[in-house]
């Protein structure tokens, strides 16, 4: 029997890697029992979504930023 | 001549980079000055080199390439921050850990609309990846968002395997925790 500290790890080592047999079993299993469990699995694959997918570009220099720095390199 | 030239130069560099290289910067550093400031010191580290520079690449692939050095200086520099393993998320009842009360996942990031809230998203995940200690945060970036090979991701920050994926799941825990407060309480 794995405990939610082993099984949390088996969950976002899953979603990457191939687990053994037994891992998966015990990793299973324990989502049988455990509620918060299952709702790590969901929000650990939430997140990698989310973070695959959010837009990550949206900062820009300003105008005035990059005479600055125009000013700054013709020094 | 040659300087009204270089000065030409410069000022194309500017239009056509900066904002390429001032993003590359701010995900991976998210300090707006700072940044900007790593992205002035590339130019002017890419003008002092410009000899150097054969031409063998794309001049943008070539300033990225200085900007990812300067970017690790400034990490190596900032010391690592508080970090967080799983007893902070649960408690020990006999040998097993159970999930704490007040921490808990309540299964929640899935509701989050990522196609909707793409730009917001954006600005909270970027706050949530830069209070991740350094090691941890440039591990994620390659792993989760440049989607390296795992193997290439050990090798180039040199950690084992099963150090990484110990990295991997703790920077997730906290990142799950920093998305779900910022997203759902804030």
């Amino acid at each position: 029997m794995i405990d939610c500290k082993e099984a949390a790890y088996l969950v976002d080592k899953g979603q990457f890697e191939k687990l053994t047999f037994w891992k998966k079993l015990n990793l299973k299993f324990h989502s049988l029992m455990c509620d918060i469990c299952r709702k790590y699995a969901k929000d650990s694959h939430a997140l990698s979504h989310i973070v695959k997918h959010a837009d990550l570009n949206t900062s820009k220099l300003s105008e005035k930023e990059k005479v600055q720095i125009k000013e700054e390199l013709a020094k | 001549m040659a300087e009204q030239k270089e000065k030409i130069n410069t000022d194309e560099w500017v239009d056509l980079y900066a904002d390429y290289l001032f993003n590359y910067c701010i995900v991976r550093i998210n300090d707006h000055e700072l940044a900007k400031d790593l992205v002035q010191d590339t130019f002017i580290a890419g003008i002092q080199g410009l000899d150097k520079f054969e031409g063998k690449s794309a001049v943008k692939t070539w300033l990225v390439s200085i900007l990812k050095r300067k970017i690790i200086d400034f990490w190596r520099q900032k010391e690592s921050r508080k970090t967080d393993n799983f007893s902070y998320f649960a408690s020990k009842n006999g040998d097993n850990y159970h999930w704490d009360e007040r921490r808990k996942p309540k299964g929640l990031l899935a509701d989050i609309d990522v196609e909707i809230h793409n730009e917001e998203l954006g600005h909270v995940l970027q706050d949530c990846i830069s209070v991740l200690p350094s090691k941890w945060r440039q591990i994620f970036i390659d792993k989760m968002i440049d989607e390296k090979d795992s193997e290439e991701v050990c090798k180039v920050h040199d950690v084992s395997p099963s150090n990484f994926w110990v990295i991997m799941h703790r920077a997730k825990l906290q990142m799950r925790e920093c998305l779900e407060k910022r997203w759902f309480n804030d």
